[in-house]
C-alpha cells in the first residue's frame, strides 16, 4: 500500500513540474561572472607577438558568448578586444584566448594537446585540477569564485603571467 | 558547476569589476560532489549546506536520511537509531560519528546519544557519509561506517543570523549567530533553542517524549603564518525530554509498569587544532579537546563522564609517488555512574583509555591513474587490549569521468560500559513454570566476565562515472562477515527466596553470534533542467545471521541481527529552483519492514521557500505527509514503549543583517 502511494507522489510531481513552466533563474548570473574572469585574465596576460587584436574564442558553450561580447571592443594594452566563437582547436590557433566550455569538457585533453606551444591562453571553468590541463582552472573554493595557473604550460607556450595574477591565484603549479 | 546561484552586490555589474573585486563575490554552489569525490576509494556520500537547507531536516540523524545505506529510524520526538549497513538500534554500535575531528561517542552504550548532539545546521559546511570500514583511519568502532559532520569556516558565517519558527511536532525554535573578525582571525558565536511536542503511542494517546533544548557555541579560526592555522571550538547544552518505560515489574499482573520517565542530557566541550606546514612542505595538524556530559535517566542511571582526547597526525611524502599519513592518538574517558532501578552499575567508576598509531600510504602504481592504499591502526584499550586493524584499498581512474576502486577490511567494536559492567532488567516472565510464580529476566555478567572484541572484516567494490555535469551516478557493493558479535545465553535459574519472592533467570553475556552481510548502494545526481535538481538513492541489505546453540537469547539476537535495519530503502530528492530565489524541494522515502516488528512505510517531506525581501528567507515545510503517524521502530535495550511519528508541519524565518 505504501509503494502505491509513493508512485501517486511521483506523478503529482511531475504534474506540479509541468504546471509551473520552465524558466532558467539565476544561472545567467554565474555565466556573467565567468565572462568576467576570461576577460580579466586576459588582462595579466602578455602573448610573445601582440598585435593589435586580441582574439577571444569560445568552443562550445553557445550562451557565453553573448555575455562575452560585451567585452569587445575594450582595449586590453595595444590590442583591441574581438570576441568570436569556434568549432575546433585549429580554428583556435588564430585566437589569442580560448576558453572552452563545460559542455567540451569530454574533449579537452585532445584540444588543449592540439594547441600545445601555440601562444593561446587556454581557460575553462570545469574539471579537476591535476586531470584538467588547460592554463587557468576556474573553479570554486567554498562560497566564492577561485583559479588555478598552470604556469609551466604557459610558458612552454611563450605566455607569461603578471606577478598580480599569480598572487591572487589559489594554486599556481 | 551547473545550478550555482550568484549573489551580486546591488547595482553592479560584473564588467565593471577588476579581478579582487570578482574574486570576493559570495557564490552559492550546490555540491562539487563529483568532483570531489573522484579520488575517494571508498562508498562515500556528501551531504552538503545546501542539502541540509532545503531538505528541511531540523536535526543531525534527520538529514543522514539522505545518504544512502544509512538507515535512520525516529524513536521519539529526540532520538533516533543510526546505523549504516544494518545492525541498527538506539545506541548503535558499529558506526563511528566525529563533529569536527571529536568523536561523539558514549563508551557507556558504545554508541551515539542523538539526543545530545545537535549544532546549528546552518553552520554545517558538509556531512560526509562514509559506508564501510573506516577503522584504518578512524579507530575501533567505524566498524560499518563513519559520519564526519564538518562545520564551516568562521570566515564563512560572518555578519548576524537570526531564526525563528514554528509548528506543529517543532513547535517553536530559534537561534542566533554573530560572526566578526578579530585581528587576523575569525570567530563566530551562535546560540540555538527549541521545543517538540510529544509522539503518539500505538493506543493514539500522547507519548511522554517532549523535548527541549538550549544549546550555546562558539568557532573561531586564526591564521597564525603560511600554512599555519589554529581553530578553538566550543559549545554547551542543555536537551532534557521525556520517556515512557515499561519497567519490568514481578509484582504486576502483566509484568510490567507503565512509567513516566524524565530524561536530562547535559555538557559542553572545547577543542583546538593546529595545522601547520613543516619546512620540507609536509603537513601536521595536532588536535585536543575536553568533553564533560551528563546524563540521567529517572530512576535507572545518572552518569557524568569527563573525555579528553588527543590526536597527532602528519602527511608527508617519503620517496616519489607515496603519500604518507600517520599519526597518534591517546584517548581517556572518566565516568562516575549512579544506577538504581532496573540498571545497576558496578563499578561505579571506571577509567576508559586508548592509545593508538596508524599508518596509512597511498602509492601511486600509474600516477594519476591506479593508486593503491594501505593502512593500519593499531590500538591498545583498556576493555580488550591490542586490536590491529588493517585495510587496503585500490582506485583506478582512467578518466576525470570514472572511477572504479576496491577495498578490503578488517574492524573491530570495543564492549560498552554496560555491556561489562551492568546488570539491567530485561523483562518479566509472568509465569514460566505454572507454579504461579513470575520470573525476572535479568542480563547479569559474571564476576569475572569478559568480553572480546566484535571483529568484521569486508570486502568491496565501488563504480562512479560522470556523463556529464548534469549527470552522475556512484554504486558500491560490499560484502561483511562479522563474527564475535555480542549476544547472551540464559544462565543458571535462580530459585526465589524470601528477600526475592520471584525467579530471578540470568542471561549472560557472550560473543558467540556471527553474521553475513550483504548490499548495495546507488545514488544519482540528475540536472535534466538548469533549475532542477534530482536525486534518487538506493539501498539493498541482506543479514543473515548464526548461533551455535539454540539458545533462546542467542536465536533472539540471531532474528534481531537480521531485521534491525530494512532490506530496501529508497530516496528521491528533487530541488527546483524559480527566479527570484524561490525552491521547492520534495523528498519522497521508503523504508521496508523491520521483520515482523515494524512496518513498511513511505513518507513525503515538501518545502517551499521564498525571498519576499532581501536576505530574509520565509519557509513552509511539511513533513511525514503521507500518513497520519508511523512507526520507525521498535525500542531496543530499554524499556521505552513504542512511539508513532506525526505528520508534521512548521514555517521558518531566517533573516541575515
Amino acid at each position: 500500500m505504501s509503494v502505491s502511494r509513493f508512485l501517486l507522489a511521483g506523478t503529482a510531481l511531475l504534474l506540479l513540474v509541468a504546471s509551473f513552466g520552465a524558466r532558467a533563474a539565476s544561472v545567467a548570473e554565474e555565466v556573467k561572472l565567468k565572462a568576467a574572469f576570461v576577460y580579466n585574465f586576459s588582462l595579466f596576460t602578455t602573448w610573445p607577438n601582440m598585435n593589435h587584436t586580441l582574439r577571444i574564442c569560445v568552443l562550445g558553450g553557445g550562451t557565453f558568448v553573448p555575455l562575452l561580447k560585451k567585452y569587445e571592443g575594450r582595449q586590453v594594452q595595444d590590442a583591441v578586444v574581438r570576441v568570436d566563437q569556434v568549432l575546433s582547436a585549429k580554428e583556435a590557433r588564430a585566437c589569442q584566448v580560448l576558453f572552452i566550455d563545460s559542455s567540451e569538457h569530454e574533449r579537452i585533453d585532445s584540444i588543449v594537446k592540439e594547441l600545445e606551444g601555440s601562444p593561446v591562453l587556454t581557460v575553462a571553468d570545469y574539471g579537476k585540477p591535476s586531470s584538467n590541463p588547460v592554463m587557468i582552472l576556474l573553479t570554486q573554493d567554498n562560497d566564492r569564485f577561485a583559479f588555478e595557473v598552470h604556469q609551466t604550460a604557459a610558458t612552454a607556450a611563450g605566455l607569461s603571467f603578471s606577478f598580480k595574477l599569480l598572487k591572487l591565484a589559489r594554486k599556481v603549479y | 558547476m551547473a545550478d550555482t546561484r550568484v549573489v551580486l552586490p546591488d547595482l553592479v555589474s560584473p564588467d565593471e569589476l577588476g579581478l579582487e573585486e570578482l574574486l570576493k563575490i559570495k557564490v552559492t554552489t550546490s555540491s562539487r560532489k563529483a568532483q570531489d569525490l573522484q579520488d575517494v576509494a571508498a562508498a562515500a556520500f556528501v551531504i552538503s549546506r545546501e542539502d541540509i537547507e532545503r531538505s528541511g531536516a531540523t536535526s543531525i540523524p534527520e538529514a543522514l536520511r539522505m545518504a544512502p545505506g544509512i538507515s535512520v529510524a525516529r524513536i521519539a520526538s529526540n532520538r533516533w537509531a543510526v546505523s549504516a549497513r544494518g545492525f541498527n538500534g538506539r545506541f548503535s554500535n558499529k558506526l563511528l560519528v566525529l563533529m569536527d575531528g571529536r568523536a561523539i561517542y558514549s563508551p557507556l552504550f558504545s554508541g551515539v546519544i542523538w539526543e545530545a548532539e545537535d549544532t546549528m545546521l546552518e553552520d554545517i559546511d558538509r556531512i560526509e557519509v562514509i559506508r564501510g570500514s573506516g577503522a584504518a583511519m578512524w579507530g575501533a568502532n567505524a566498524v560499518n561506517g563513519v559520519i564526519n559532520i564538518i562545520t564551516r569556516k568562521a570566515r564563512d558565517t560572518q555578519g548576524n543570523m537570526l531564526v525563528a519558527g514554528g509548528g506543529t511536532n517543532e513547535k517553536a525554535f530559534g537561534a542566533i549567530r554573530h560572526g566578526e573578525k578579530s585581528g587576523d582571525g575569525y570567530y563566530r558565536i551562535w546560540g540555538k533553542a527549541f521545543s517538540r511536542d510529544e509522539s503518539t503511542t500505538l493506543a493514539n494517546n500522547s507519548g511522554n517524549d517532549s523535548s527541549h533544548s538550549g544549546r550555546i557555541g562558539f568557532r573561531s579560526d586564526w591564521p597564525l603564518s603560511a600554512g599555519n592555522s589554529l581553530m578553538v571550538s566550543g559549545s554547551a547544552h542543555n536537551s532534557p525530554s521525556g520517556d515512557r518505560w515499561n519497567i519490568p515489574d514481578p509484582f504486576s499482573a502483566q509484568g510490567f509498569t507503565s512509567t513516566n520517565i524524565h530524561q536530562t542530557n547535559k555538557g559542553g566541550h572545547v577543542l583546538a587544532r593546529h595545522e601547520w606546514l613543516l619546512e620540507n612542505g609536509s603537513e601536521a595538524s595536532l588536535q585536543g579537546y575536553v568533553d564533560h556530559s551528563e546524563m540521567s535517566l529517572q530512576n535507572a542511571i545518572h552518569e557524568r563522564r569527563t573525555t579528553l582526547d588527543l590526536d597527532f597526525q602528519h602527511r608527508f611524502s617519503p620517496a616519489k609517488w607515496h603519500d604518507l599519513i600517520w599519526g597518534l592518538g591517546y584517548r581517556i574517558s572518566h565516568d562516575n555512574i549512579d544506577s538504581q532501578g532496573i540498571l545497576s552499575v558496578l563499578p561505579s567508576r571506571r577509567d576508559f583509555e586508548i592509545a593508538s598509531v596508524f599508518a596509512q600510504d597511498e602509492i601511486s602504481l600509474l600516477p594519476d591513474t591506479l593508486r593503491l592504499t594501505l593502512g593500519i591502526r593499531l590500538e591498545h584499550n583498556s576493555f580488550t587490549g591490542l586490536e590491529p586493524q588493517p585495510n587496503a584499498r585500490l582506485i583506478w581512474t582512467p578518466n576525470s569521468q570514472q572511477t572504479l576502486w576496491s577495498a578490503v577490511s578488517r574492524a573491530v567494536r570495543t564492549p560498552s560500559r554496560t555491556e561489562l559492567n551492568s546488570q539491567l532488567d530485561l523483562s518479566v516472565l509472568p509465569d514460566p513454570l505454572g507454579l504461579g510464580i513470575p520470573a525476572r529476566v535479568r542480563y547479569m555478567p559474571a564476576v569475572d566476565q569478559t568480553l572480546s572484541a566484535e571483529k568484521v572484516s569486508s570486502v568491496e567494490l565501488g563504480y562512479r562515472h560522470q556523463w556529464s555535469p548534469q549527470l552522475s551516478l556512484d554504486a558500491a557493493a560490499f560484502y561483511s562477515k562479522s563474527d564475535n558479535l555480542r549476544s547472551g545465553n540464559l544462565g543458571t535459574l535462580q530459585p526465589p527466596s524470601l528477600s526475592m519472592p520471584y525467579f530471578l533467570q540470568p542471561v549472560i553475556p557472550n560473543n558467540l553470534i556471527s553474521a553475513r552481510s550483504h548490499g548495495v548502494e546507488l545514488s544519482l545526481d540528475y540536472r535534466p533542467l538548469p533549475w532542477w535538481r534530482i536525486q534518487p538513492t538506493y539501498s539493498y541489505l541482506h543479514v543473515t545471521s548464526h548461533a551455535p546453540s539454540s539458545d533462546p537469547i542467542d536465536q533472539n539476537n540471531v532474528t534481531y541481527a537480521e531485521v534491525s535495519a530494512p532490506k530496501n530503502q529508497f530516496s528521491l530528492r528533487s530541488s527546483m529552483t524559480f527566479p527570484e530565489q524561490r525552491q521547492l524541494d520534495v523528498w519522497l522515502r521508503h523504508a521496508s519492514a523491520l521483520g515482523d516488528r515494524v512496518e513498511g512505510y513511505s513518507s513525503l517531506d515538501v518545502r517551499y521557500a521564498w525571498h519576499p525581501v532581501r536576505n530574509l528567507e520565509l519557509s513552509v515545510v511539511g513533513q511525514n505527509l503521507f500518513d497520519h503517524h508511523h512507526v520507525e521502530f521498535a525500542p531496543d535495550l530499554l524499556p521505552s514503549e513504542t512511539l508513532q511519528i506525526n505528520r508534521s508541519v512548521y514555517f521558518k524565518a531566517k533573516w541575515q543583517f
